[in-house]
């Protein structure tokens, strides 16, 4: 009897155990990691009539989106439900082309020539307003606004702050004359800064965006300049004895790492961002080069060929011993740090090959981006999602962007000329 | 005829000898009363009736035999009539007799003598009886008890079957319960985004109920969040995104699965 209720009680047990009470006991299921790569997203063109005929925001917003590697823009020109206002989205019509997002807006007349863009971001999937927001705008304006709307997309959807909106700034060599030029981040809408016979490299922008500081060769040396980009008055910032090159700006803007061949060797120096106060940081036989300030402001990265072959150092703003950073490979050049200092871009070499690399600086992992030969110059987005670089193609130099991870390349629209140096600028408020 | 010839004294021995056989069937009557004990259960055995037993109904006391070795010499079963020359044939037997009749007197002290030579005989026979009585009893009883301990033992053994079947049962249920759990699991995931998760080691729990065709009652529910707002909708957006969630057919399963708590680890 006893071993009768004892089978009954483990039976009822683990019959229990087995079907638990539905009402109160929810069964845990753990999803790790995630397959999805992009975030499908439809941009519909948006609205507007004869009178306001520009270009439709909406593929200035597509390319954006998909060039942050983050998207997969939709094609919408062809589905029967083409909204401009929310009366008008059929969302299960966008929820069957795999949609999780759809932007729609439209462009209206406003007196003095002026236009009103309006814009909507929907939530497909809840079918719900995410964003929504109006610009009252001249219409040259419009690239721009383009670009914050995709800011306003990118950072609803991914948390991140957009950097669609920001600029940058590259030299590019037009028949016999080398052009400083500052672009949209897309590489549309550029402009002149400086056009010289001579050569002009290493452009950096302050911290502000409001100047860059370049090096011209135009007085037959190099000449660290600094220049003002809305008034377009420079002044010279370094020009001692020797060369005088790699401008950068320390992080609060008031000073300058430059590299000066003063005594002997390309030596690092720091100088006040009026041109004073110069002060020599490295002690080397070596050459130390292309310096670059840390976010926080303690450290110097720079490249040296102390150790036999051109390795990335740092050491500290007050001096001292440098300690080497990079280990892998035979040369690598051009340090460029993330905005939060925890990874390192640069050109690495390997096999005659030159090529994008990022290092975690927590675990000295390192990624090769670039899949091509002869690239140069990286630098990171300000929200360290992007890095700018340009390549050889054709034997000319283009821009190019690859995402941080290196799964989205893409060329950006400058055409004619030879790119070279390539710097993304910061946030502008 | 023959009674005519025999003299009074040979009545008064027929009398004596029906008088002791009277008393020893008494005394065996009231002795088998007396010892005998209540019959064991017999209703518990008839509980098992249906079983394979057919053996039951019959209480041969076979196999039981050689455990009780003794017994076989009990079977001298006769022994009836005290006259100690052939009692069966007594009327004939007496005839010859008449001859010796100076016994006569001595009448009295035969029955005393006889009574006493009877005894151990009568004895004997009341005690084979009885063991043969109580044999029976114990074969019985053993046969009972071993008819129970064989269906207890069937019946453990069932019970015991059984457990393994719903043990075997319950096994069979999780595992397809757990393979539920993953094909949900890998469904939700296609649509999970890490990228928008930032670069730390977030976890964030939903709440769902199910329909049984897979879709979701309302919305889900966040239990707790990431900290980071766009890697919650994000999720959000997946669990929306991935109905119908598969199920299997079995309707136990499905309204065990009703009630779901998806915890996501996207950059694990």
């Amino acid at each position: 009897m006893k071993m009768q209720r004892l089978f009954q009680a483990i039976a009822a047990i683990s019959l229990l155990a087995l079907l638990g009470n539905p009402a109160n006991a929810a069964l845990t299921v753990e999803i790790v990691g995630g397959a999805a790569q992009q975030i499908p997203i439809a941009v519909v063109p948006f609205g507007q009539t004869a009178a306001t005929k520009t270009d439709n925001p909406a593929d200035i917003i597509a390319a954006d989106l998909r060039r942050s590697g983050l998207f997969r823009t939709l094609e919408t020109r062809g589905a029967a439900n083409q909204p401009h206002d929310l009366a008008e989205v059929r969302y299960p019509e966008w929820a069957a082309l795999q949609a999780q997002a759809l932007v729609i807006g439209n462009i209206e007349s406003r007196p003095g020539g002026r236009l009103k863009i309006s814009f909507r971001l929907l939530d497909v999937v809840k079918q719900t307003s995410m964003a929504g927001l109006e610009y009252d705008i001249a219409p040259m304006q419009l690239r721009l606004t383009a670009h914050k709307i995709a800011d306003v997309v990118y950072e609803k959807l991914t948390g991140d702050r957009g950097v669609f909106a920001t600029r940058i700034t590259y030299v590019t060599k037009v028949r016999d004359r080398f052009i400083l030029r500052v672009a949209d981040s897309d590489g549309a809408n550029a402009q002149t800064v400086l056009s010289s016979r001579e050569p002009i490299i290493s452009p950096a922008w302050s911290p502000d965006g409001s100047s860059l500081a370049y090096v011209s060769f135009e007085k037959k040396k190099p000449i660290i300049y600094v220049q003002s980009l809305t008034s377009g008055r420079r002044y010279v910032l370094a020009n001692f004895k020797g060369n005088n090159s790699a401008p950068a700006w320390s992080p609060d803007g008031k000073r300058l790492a430059i590299v000066l061949t003063y005594g002997a060797n390309s030596q690092l120096y720091l100088i006040n961002a009026d041109g004073t106060g110069l002060q020599r940081l490295s002690h080397s036989r070596a050459i130390d080069t292309e310096p670059l300030w840390s976010p926080d402001g303690k450290w110097i990265y720079f490249t040296s060929d102390r150790g036999g072959s051109p390795q990335i150092y740092r050491m500290s703003v007050l001096g001292g011993d440098a300690q080497r950073v990079t280990f892998e490979g035979s040369y690598n050049v051009s340090p460029h740090l993330s905005p939060d200092g925890q990874r390192l871009t640069y050109i690495q070499r390997q096999d005659g090959r030159f090529r994008v690399a990022q290092q975690d600086l927590a675990n000295g992992q390192v990624l090769i981006l670039s899949d091509s030969t002869q690239d140069e110059s990286p630098s990171f987005a300000p929200n360290g999602r992007l890095i700018l670089y340009a390549t050889a193609v054709g034997g000319k130099g283009v821009l190019s962007v690859v995402s941080a991870d290196g799964r989205t390349k893409q060329r950006l629209s400058e055409t004619g000329g030879d790119v070279r140096e390539p710097a993304w600028g910061p946030w502008v408020n | 005829m023959i009674r005519r010839n025999e003299n009074p004294l040979a009545l008064r021995a027929g009398a004596l000898s029906v008088l002791v056989h009277v008393l020893f069937f008494l005394l065996l009557f009231m002795g088998f009363n007396w010892k005998s004990v209540k019959p064991l259960q017999v209703a518990e055995v008839e509980l098992w009736d249906a079983l394979p037993m057919p053996t039951v109904t019959k209480p041969t006391p076979k196999p039981l035999q050689p455990k009780h070795a003794p017994e076989p010499v009990v079977k001298p079963k006769p022994v009836p009539p005290p006259p100690p020359p052939a009692e069966v044939k007594a009327d004939i037997v007496v005839k010859p007799k008449p001859p010796e009749k100076p016994k006569p007197e001595k009448k009295p002290e035969l029955k005393k003598v006889e009574k006493p030579k009877a005894d151990p005989r009568i004895k004997a026979a009341a005690e084979a009886k009885r063991r043969e009585e109580e044999m029976k009893r114990l074969q019985q009883m053993l046969a009972s008890e071993e008819q129970q301990t064989l269906a207890e033992e069937q019946r453990r053994e069932s019970q015991q079957m059984a457990a393994e079947r719903a043990a075997q049962a319950s096994a069979q249920m999780q595992g397809e319960m757990d393979a539920a759990l993953d094909r949900i699991a890998r469904r939700i995931r296609q649509f999970v985004n890490r990228q928008v998760c930032g670069t730390g080691k977030p976890v964030l729990t939903f709440k769902i109920a199910l329909m049984p065709t897979g879709e979701i009652i309302g919305n889900p529910t966040l239990v707790s969040g990431s900290g980071i707002p766009a890697c919650d909708q994000a999720v959000e957006r997946a669990i929306i995104q991935a109905q119908p969630l598969p199920l299997p057919s079995d309707p136990d399963l499905i309204a065990r699965l009703r009630d779901l708590e998806l915890k996501f680890k996207p950059n694990e």
